[in-house]
């Protein structure tokens, strides 16, 4: 069987630096309720996390590029066409799984894809092929003829990741694509979903509150906190932060040693500095996370060791999860009043 | 042997809206009728047909073809002519047009709410809305579809089964009958008033289909409706004697109309007043569509 590329693939190394989605000023309001305030980002292509609390206003975003809302203010680009102008087209050329449970009624998973299919502009003959194919590369196909509606949840997660991918979509829209599933199903979409992205070179925007998920999925994410973008760039990015983190051992007086760091503007902060400030032995190793900012080097903690007398055992690099930095700038980012 | 098929791009034209409003009808007829129960069920809501499918049979086969029967076959010969239950002569547009007159009201009323009145309700409790409106397609291709669907289906049990009975009596008619040459010219109009009351009842049928997610409510409040309303107007009738009272009833109003298209028997309800209700009752269900035809609740 002959392999085509998508016309999005085709375009090659050049475009595969433009960003597949630019958001600017976006706004989507429900009533008076503003569920995205002014959201500007831009994803390039590959797997790109959209991150928040439940509510955050995840699910409003995607909604409204695609369609089912209609935008306040502000322009949506995705994979070159204007979602609000050109929301027909766009569709055509991007996949979407809804979070909550979604299937055609009375149909079979396989009737369910072609359908999807043709309603997404492919002819009959070649909606019924893909939709074998990609009912076997989701893992449906000895359940393809059976009624949707008897399906497990992570059976039904498949169907919807089939029918997103069907008309050959140049990005994907997962909406929360392992809620709700056991860890064997959850793990099983995330495998699924990490080939898509790295066998089979889709692009993908993953909108999760599972942080775990996105962090083993995605190269790029995107924070979002009650309707405000509040981070974005790519995880390693994100995870270094400003500061640089770094696991410090010691053997010798603790104390002297963090009151020195902290007199020299170097951030000290672990639960061990604050067990050991009142039973020290300074006879005793003990660990400090010690935090630097840009402009400080790694020598001026080397050189406070020494000037306090300390030695140190271990000093490597920490890296901060996505929960370490979605909760901490979620705090930074806490709104002072209401959201609108 | 394993095969990899991995995932192939698709570089080729896409189709128009009309194909895409089709698969949703042909995947939909195709779903109910894959169905036995449904099968069993439509076979009963045949009913008038078949029974006409039998008058035709005994007028054409039974009785020509046993004339020397003597005197059942005279009997025979005066209700085959005269038609079932009271009804027209079988070379009469009334015949076709409503056979059973209240029991074939009723089978359509049963029909429609059956295959129509959830048509919407349970995509939307399924949450189908939502995959349907994020493809290439906009909300009114969704209904069209639907609408289309509802459409045929309805005309299976109003129109093509008559239609059936039709071919089949010109078929076995004697040529010297004047069958044929009778009926012929009735049989587009025909065909016109039960594609228009068929059309309307399934844009209700749809458009109430769109404010509710549960199937059995949504039955239950069509045919109850209309139902009560036809009783209505029967007992308003009643006490008021004046046939204006049959505006109340939806189905007495649409029955009208395509009563004055296909030019069959004569009916003392005025066919202005039907219009101007008909008109009214249409585009509250477009009104009615437009609000509620919405693919997502609304969340944060």
């Amino acid at each position: 069987m002959r392999e085509t590329s998508s016309p999005h693939q085709a375009s090659g190394a050049a475009a595969a630096a433009e960003p597949i989605v630019i958001l600017e000023d976006f706004t989507v309001r429900y009533g008076k309720f503003t569920a995205v305030d002014r959201a500007s980002f831009s994803m390039p292509p590959g797997a790109c996390g959209l991150l928040g609390q439940n509510g955050a206003g995840k699910s409003s975003i995607l909604k409204a590029v695609l369609g089912l809302v209609r935008p306040a203010g502000g322009t949506a680009r995705v994979v070159g066409f204007d979602a609000v102008s050109q929301g027909l087209e766009l569709r055509d050329h991007v996949g979407y799984m809804p979070e909550k449970e979604a299937y055609m009624p009375g149909l079979s998973g396989l009737d369910s894809v072609i359908l999807a299919g043709r309603l997404s502009g492919l002819p009959k003959g070649v909606a019924k092929q893909r939709a074998h194919e990609v009912l076997w590369l989701v893992g449906l196909d000895e359940a393809r003829y059976r009624d949707v509606a008897g399906y497990s949840l992570g059976m039904k997660q498949k169907v919807k990741l089939a029918m997103a991918l069907v008309h050959d979509a140049d990005l994907l829209f997962l909406d929360e694509p392992t809620n709700g599933l056991d860890p064997e199903g959850r793990v099983e979409i995330l495998t699924l979903l990490k080939d898509l992205v790295r066998v089979k070179k889709k692009s993908l925007i993953l909108s999760s509150h599972i942080l775990a998920d996105v962090e083993a999925l995605c190269e790029h994410a995107v924070l979002i906190d009650h309707g405000r973008i509040v981070a974005q760039g790519t995880i390693e990015e994100l995870t270094r932060g400003a500061l640089r983190s770094y696991d410090v051992r010691i053997d010798g007086d603790l104390q002297a040693f963090t009151e020195k760091l902290r007199s020299s503007g170097i951030l000290v902060e672990t639960a061990a500095t604050a067990a050991s400030a009142s039973s020290m032995d300074p006879a005793v190793a003990a660990s400090v996370e010690v935090r630097l900012a840009d402009e400080q080097t790694t020598a001026i903690v080397f050189e406070i060791a020494r000037s306090v007398g300390v030695r140190l055992r271990r000093f490597e690099p920490k890296r901060r999860t996505m929960s370490d930095v979605f909760l901490e700038t979620v705090a930074a980012n806490a709104p002072s009043g209401g959201r609108s | 042997m394993i095969h990899d098929f991995g995932l192939r791009g698709y570089d080729g034209d896409r189709v128009g809206v009309i194909q895409r409003i089709l698969a949703i009808t042909t995947t939909e007829i195709r779903r109910i009728f894959s169905k036995k129960m449904f099968l069993v069920f439509f076979f009963l809501m045949m009913s008038p047909a078949i029974m006409a499918f039998v008058f035709v049979w005994i007028r054409f086969i039974v009785i020509e073809g046993s004339g020397q029967m003597i005197g059942f076959g005279d009997r025979m010969e005066r209700m085959a002519d005269r038609g079932p239950f009271g009804s027209a002569s079988i070379i009469n547009v009334d015949f076709y047009f409503d056979l059973l007159r209240g029991g074939g009201t009723a089978l359509t009323l049963i029909f429609s709410g059956v295959v129509g009145a959830g048509i919407i309700a349970r995509d939307r409790a399924a949450g189908a809305l939502e995959l349907y409106f994020t493809r290439g397609i906009r909300p009114i291709s969704y209904f069209t579809g639907k609408f289309l669907t509802v459409w045929f289906l309805l005309l299976c049990q109003v129109l093509f089964g008559f239609l059936i009975v039709w071919i089949f009596a010109v078929s076995v008619a004697p040529t010297d009958s004047g069958y044929f040459a009778d009926t012929w010219p009735f049989i587009p109009r025909l065909i016109a008033a039960q594609a228009f009351f068929c059309a309307t009842l399934a844009l209700w049928l749809c458009a109430l289909s769109t404010s509710t997610e549960s199937v059995r409510f949504a039955i239950l409040r069509w045919i109850g409706v209309l139902a009560v309303l036809r009783i209505i107007a029967g007992i308003l009738n009643k006490l008021f004697m004046t046939p204006s009272t049959h505006l109340v009833s939806p189905h007495q109003v649409v029955k009208r109309i395509a009563q004055a298209i296909a030019g069959a028997g004569p009916s003392d309800i005025s066919l202005e007043s039907s219009i101007l209700v008909w008109g009214t009752l249409c585009a509250l269900a477009l009104y009615w569509t437009r609000r509620h035809l919405r693919p997502v609740e609304i969340v944060g």
